[in-house]
């Protein structure tokens, strides 16, 4: 084998490398699961009568970070009727305090967090 | 052509992470969450919010072998503003700033440059996104770009390069994956190409991974507003004219709910170089806030 054939194959060899981890982590991710994954269940269809209780809580997952929370706290604050929002990113409950007339539906709070980039599992 | 340099620049003492600075012009710090200092992910901000990240870079380099010029330093400051656009788009601005390039010429002297190096553009898409717990998350996003010359000398390619990449991130408990690849396009063909890694005249396809791991919390709880991270970078550059290097680079970030502030250390652990200087060590030190 020449010299320039075995540094073009090295070279080939340098740029599949990076594709393994890419491979092993897509894998693990979506083969490893004996349980349905929380993500896969079906999309549920939130109200959107406006809420009359002064407490929100959402139920979310993927939070995994605190700045991923503000991206919740940022989001949720916009809407008319929001006041204060706490998140836990252990358990992904986000509790939403609420005031005023014009308080949000429960889908309006669960599009929120969708758009912050999460995935909604209930509203209650 | 000049001999080609083959080394191992742990030994070398203060040689240069041009290449993290070259990584960082290449557009590679798009602000977001539990991403590495020059890693990007899939993560971004909340639709209609910005967040903005400011990097500084000092590296130092050897000889470079077109110039002849030696004992270089280069300190950059990469600015770099993301818009959330919906909740899985975002558009992100990278403009890198040479604030200072010292070098010595091959006749003696000392000169000092300053300048802008090449603009981007960068469009990204969550295409993929997989939640398996309140806390854990597998995501995959595609990265379209467009590399834009400032026209500024030494530092411009005067070309407008497309980029095209993919990330996948995954978050498991207190340990953070990504591994991102990009691809950039030069269609100057052989025309101008700046002393930059990965913006000279030939293509640049860029690796890189990062492994975080979270040092503290232990466990996330309601009270939790700030969470510190150990970080490990992976990042190589290949080009087509046959440059190839690989640098490590350990840090620290710490991460609050409005804010983030990230230090490493680059480690070049190998580089075949021809065409420019290489770098032996870098520093980066980086902060980011949304809004």
């Amino acid at each position: 084998m020449s010299v320039h054939a075995a540094r073009s194959r090295c070279h080939l060899a340098l740029l599949t490398l990076p594709m393994l981890p890419m491979l092993l982590m897509f894998s693990a991710a979506t083969g490893c699961q004996s349980a349905p994954a929380i993500a896969d269940a079906p999309q549920t269809v939130f109200p959107t009568t406006p809420l009359k209780q002064d407490f929100a809580t959402i139920t979310a997952t993927g939070l995994s970070c605190p700045l991923c929370a503000n991206n919740i706290d940022s989001t949720l604050k916009k809407l008319p009727g929001v006041q204060t929002v706490d998140v836990d990113l252990n358990t992904g409950r986000i509790t939403v305090g609420l005031f005023g007339k014009a308080k949000p539906s429960k889908a309006s709070l669960a599009t929120a967090v969708v758009n912050a980039g999460f995935t909604v599992l209930s509203v209650e | 052509m000049p001999s080609p340099t083959y080394r191992l620049p742990i030994q070398q003492s203060l040689a240069a992470a041009v290449a993290a600075a070259i990584m960082l012009l290449l557009g590679s710090s798009i602000v977001s969450a539990q991403e590495a200092t020059s890693t990007p992910s899939t993560t971004q901000p909340a639709m209609g919010h910005f967040a903005f990240r400011e990097t500084l870079r000092y590296s130092q380099l050897g000889t470079d072998p077109v110039s002849g010029d030696t004992d270089q330093h280069m300190l950059v400051a990469q600015s770099t503003l993301q818009y959330g656009v919906t909740g899985s788009f975002s558009l992100t601005l990278d403009i890198p700033a040479i604030l200072a390039d010292i070098r010595r010429t091959s006749s003696g002297s000392t000169d000092t440059d300053s300048g802008f190096a090449d603009i981007t553009l960068t469009a990204k898409y969550r295409v993929w996104q997989h939640d398996s717990s309140p806390l854990n998350t597998t995501r995959l996003s595609v990265i379209g770009g467009l590399e834009l010359p400032t026209g500024d000398g030494a530092y411009s390619s005067d070309s407008v390069d497309p980029i095209a990449g993919l990330v996948l991130m995954s978050i498991i408990d207190r340990w953070g994956f990504t591994q991102a690849i990009r691809y950039k396009f030069n269609t100057s063909g052989s025309g101008h190409g700046t002393k930059l890694a990965g913006d000279g005249s030939a293509d640049a396809f860029r690796h890189d991974t990062a492994l975080l791991y979270r040092l503290d919390p232990a466990v996330y709880s309601a009270q939790t507003k700030a969470a510190v991270y150990a970080m490990l970078e992976c990042n190589g550059l290949y080009e087509t004219n046959g440059d190839y290097e690989l640098n490590l680079a350990p840090g620290i970030l710490y991460e609050a709910t409005t804010f983030a502030v990230e230090f490493s250390i680059i480690l070049p652990v190998y580089e075949r170089i021809n065409y420019r200087a290489a770098g032996s060590w870098g520093l980066a030190l980086g902060v980011r806030f949304l809004f």
